[in-house]
């Protein structure tokens, strides 16, 4: 049963990773504007010639 | 929940009501649209190739963005109006302050070595191309290093370099563009804890709870499963070691809130939501912990941080709820940032910029137009000043100032110019103690929901009851019993229906309501309008409609409607530049909506002399063609040939030249379209009433609905005062109302009902009184919002209920004292999320039968 408990172990210790991963991005802000960055990467296109642009909303 | 925008949330698109009493409108000539803002050019259009513009404004910035290669940003949004971009004057030297280090850092910049960083409020933010725009501030000048823009909290933050651009540049970048920052500090609370860094703690107390949850439930598998295997025996007591230490870590991180509040509370002598739960917090704790200790079973460690787990996302929740709604309460944002600051009286000349933070008692501010004081002041020079006080007293008339008298922080200057000491520095005006006053009352109001105080009064009353009971009926047979019985009774007893029920259902709905045009300012608000029995409306500018220029026409000497003469034009053109009158911006709007203000050749040349406003007459305009007088038929004296018919819904402003009338124009005030429909649905169920400043035959617009509603109170010549003690006087009589106003005039009254429902005309408005915001086009579906609020409530009192049923069901088992961990553990999260789901789905039910009806006014940024 010693297998168990280092597994056990282990799983925690990954997990904690994530936790603390979590709490650095949560205080860094990165769960506070939800909008943006949705918005944002539409945005983010290279300029495209009129033309093409036209064809691409039909 | 996706509407999220700062004060106010007014939707920027256009909302189209339904309304079946709406007559057909005749179709205007097409009017081009601008290229950069998306408004129509009513004023003037500029062409430069296949674009049009409204304004030089416009165009200035259209070049500014071609010229750095960022045209994508007109390719991005083409239909959301951007009229809030629309510049007036752009003044970028207001921004100079900014370069001194102290102001910097009261704004919030942040230095690091050779870069610095800044976090701006632009509420000009509106639409993609703007996020677009403000993330690409870097192509304007080398030195910017970056930018990004939060379009939830309309914000861009922009790293730079101090020694390539001053901070006032940046400023000057973001104004040029149509965004101008507010020069603001950033917002904290009592305890110096910003919104942001409040919500970031919670969302780490979320994820800490999340996790030791997850854990310790695992851990707690083999007991689940009644695995009583030799090895699993064995691997118990590491189990329980990391069970205990997860729980220590929810209880001392996760759970501290709920221990400060409730000792805040118990301070203050109040019980609040907190207690109960801090109570069972504990008793899980300590129960388990002897459990563990003297080895007599597993503890209920999964039960303890699945209940703080939950509580925490109830709490969560309501915050991503509200955090489009902010209705900004802090003092500091309506009052100036900086001030400038003269060493004479007399000294016009070279006043200094300072800090309104700075300020001391005795100095001498000079305060321009259109600027806001900025603390309590004792005139001292005073050049045809005129201030108006709407913000603070409500009374909605300018009023000239003489020297020697005293004037308030926070009233704006809409004429002339003064120099004033400082007699009270900003934390002590009058302003500043009406805030606390008002944010004291709101605090009352929170902790003391009807439903929320007698449930958790009686809550705690009866769970320590049968707590005790349970006890002392073991007591004789069995200590240990007697004890575990009332640890138990405790740990099941949890007020989930309050604490999540609740705030689940009213964020909903509140959201809800948003989307469909009616803003409130917390949950709170929602519940008090469930249980409305009395509306009180204000007259002008809430149940008449002031904006619309279909209502002015123009009759000439004889009394018949014509063509505005070209002398009368120019001289409200002329007028209307000197002097923001109502009636000259109306008449001068209607000239130009007809356009009979568009052609220069057609003008009269005249030059304007001086101009005076007399209150509550009209104005005294001297030209070089003589005297004017624009006002009311006794104050312009002349002898009048024709018939003056005064329409039941109308006002005539005459127009005089020296002693001979030229005309009048008629203002009609007609009702709202929709309103008698809306008026009809309500008075079935509460009590109306009207308050109007105007006398009975001025008001006669009223007619119609007297007629229709016998029972409609109208109170006619009410001053400012006399509203408010009407209200007083409901509210005495144990009436819960709701006061719908404009905001300005009506400011006392609107802060003394239970509700303040300010209507706001499309723009941005902001009334510290107002608990709830309405667009005017959303108004007519008032009877809607209240059916909604009302079956709502009933809806999670049914919800109540449940919980209540789950309670019992827990107390019969603790009170018998077994109370199995895994019982526990299963039953206290079940009982709490389906009472969660019920009361949500209860919500949404009532929202698709009552609102679906109402268009929406979704404000999320679209592609």
């Amino acid at each position: 049963m010693e297998a168990m408990i280092i597994l056990i172990l282990i799983s925690l210790t990954v997990a904690i990773g994530f936790l603390i991963a979590f709490l650095r991005s949560a205080g860094s802000g990165q769960f506070e504007d939800m909008i943006s960055p949705a918005v944002r990467m539409l945005g983010d296109d290279t300029p495209q010639p009129p033309a093409q642009t036209e064809t691409n909303q039909q | 929940m996706a509407s999220t925008f700062l004060s106010p949330p007014i939707s920027t698109r256009e909302p189209s009501v339904v309304d079946i009493n709406q007559k057909s409108k005749p179709i205007k000539a097409k009017v081009p649209t601008c290229h950069h803002c998306h408004d129509r050019c009513i004023d003037e259009v500029i062409t430069v190739g296949e674009y049009h513009f409204c304004c030089n404004g416009c165009l200035a910035v259209y070049n500014l963005i071609s010229a750095h290669d960022l045209c994508d940003y007109y390719d991005i949004d083409h239909t959301r109006s951007r009229a809030s971009l629309r510049l007036g004057r752009v003044d970028t030297a207001q921004y100079a302050v900014l370069d001194k280090a102290e102001v910097a850092l009261g704004l919030g910049l942040m230095s690091r070595g050779e870069e610095a960083s800044i976090r701006l409020v632009c509420p000009a933010i509106t639409c993609a191309s703007c996020l677009f725009l403000l993330d690409n501030l870097s192509k304007f000048n080398p030195a910017i290093l970056s930018s990004r823009a939060d379009f939830a909290a309309k914000s861009v933050t922009i790293w730079f370099r101090p020694d390539g651009i001053q901070l006032s540049e940046v400023a000057g970048i973001l104004a040029k563009l149509g965004y101008p920052p507010l020069l603001q500090p950033p917002t904290a609370d009592s305890q110096g804890q910003t919104d942001r860094t409040a919500s970031r703690a919670l969302l780490k107390r979320l994820g800490l709870a999340g996790f030791c949850t997850s854990n310790i439930m695992m851990l707690s598998f083999p007991a689940y499963l009644g695995l009583d295997q030799l090895l699993l025996r064995q691997l118990q007591p590491v189990f329980t070691v990391l069970s205990v230490l997860l729980s220590i870590m929810v209880v001392s991180y996760s759970a501290w809130p709920y221990y400060t509040k409730t000792w805040l509370n118990m301070r203050h002598g109040q019980l609040s939501v907190d207690f109960p739960i801090a109570l069972a917090i504990t008793t899980l704790l300590f129960r388990s912990l002897v459990e563990v200790g003297f080895q007599t079973g597993t503890g209920y460690f999964d039960s303890l941080s699945g209940l703080i787990f939950l509580l925490l996302i109830g709490q969560w929740m309501q915050t991503r709820y509200y955090e489009g709604l902010s209705f900004g309460h802090q003092l500091d944002q309506f009052l100036p940032f900086t001030c400038q600051v003269v060493s004479g009286k007399d000294d016009y000349s070279a006043p200094i910029t300072r800090l309104v933070s700075t300020l001391k008692l005795g100095e001498l501010v000079l305060i321009r137009i259109g600027e806001t004081l900025p603390a309590d002041l004792k005139v001292i020079s005073a050049q045809g000043a005129m201030i108006d006080n709407a913000y603070i007293t409500g009374e909605s008339d300018a009023i000239l100032v003489q020297e020697g008298e005293e004037v308030w922080a926070g009233a704006k200057l809409v004429a002339g110019s003064l120099i004033g000491r400082v007699d009270k520095l900003p934390q002590l005006s009058y302003l500043a103690q009406l805030w606390k006053r008002a944010n004291q009352s709101s605090d009352g109001k929170q902790h003391s929901t009807p439903l929320a105080e007698a449930f958790v009064r009686w809550f705690v009353l009866i769970t320590l009851g049968i707590a005790l009971l349970s006890a002392a009926y073991w007591l004789s047979t069995d200590t240990g019993l007697a004890i575990n019985a009332f640890t138990s009774v405790l740990m099941v007893a949890c007020p989930c229906a309050l604490t999540l029920a609740m705030p689940f259902a009213s964020g909903q709905a509140v959201s809800l309501l948003a989307s469909k045009g009616l803003y409130l300012k917390n949950g709170q608000v929602f519940e008090w309008l469930a249980q409305l029995n009395q509306i009180v409306f204000d007259k002008t500018g809430t149940l008449t409609d002031m904006g619309q220029t279909d209502g002015i026409s123009w009759y000439n000497q004889a009394g018949i409607k014509s063509d505005v003469p070209a002398l009368v034009r120019s001289l409200i053109s002329l007028a209307s530049t000197a002097n923001n009158h109502p009636a000259l911006l109306a008449a001068c709007k209607y000239l130009r909506c007809c356009g009979q203000g568009q052609d220069p050749a057609a003008l009269k040349q005249i030059h304007l002399l001086h101009i005076q406003q007399l209150v509550g007459q009209g104005l005294v305009v001297s030209t070089d063609h003589g005297l004017f007088r624009i006002g009311g038929m006794e104050f312009c004296g002349g002898v009048w040939q024709g018939q003056l018919e005064t329409p039941a819904d109308g006002s005539v402003v005459v127009v005089a030249q020296e002693e001979t009338i030229l005309g009048y124009f008629l203002f009609r005030q007609p009702l709202r379209p929709g309103l008698l429909m809306m008026m009809k649905q309500l008075a079935s169920a509460f009590a109306l009433s009207v308050s109007t400043g105007d006398s009975a035959a001025g008001a006669s617009v009223l007619g119609p609905i007297q007629r229709l509603i016998p029972s409609l109170s109208v109170l006619f010549n009410q001053k400012p005062e006399d509203k408010w003690i009407y209200i007083k006087k409901l509210m005495e009589a144990g009436n819960t109302v709701l006061m719908v106003g404009d905001g300005l005039n009506d400011g006392p009254a609107m802060r003394t009902a239970t509700i303040a429902l300010a209507v706001t005309q499309g723009g941005h408005q902001f009334n510290p009184a107002a608990d709830a915001l309405v667009s005017d086009k959303a108004l007519v579906n008032l009877p809607s919002y209240l059916s909604f609020a009302k079956s709502t409530l009933k809806m999670v009192t049914v919800s109540f209920w449940l919980s209540l049923v789950y309670n019992a069901i827990g107390l019969s088992m603790a009170v018998s004292g077994h109370l199995s961990p895994m019982v526990a553990a299963f039953f206290m999260p079940l009982s709490s999320l389906s009472v969660v789901a019920l009361a949500v789905i209860l919500t949404r039910w009532q929202a698709k039968r009552l609102l679906s009806t109402i268009n929406d006014y979704s404000t999320t940024p679209t592609n």
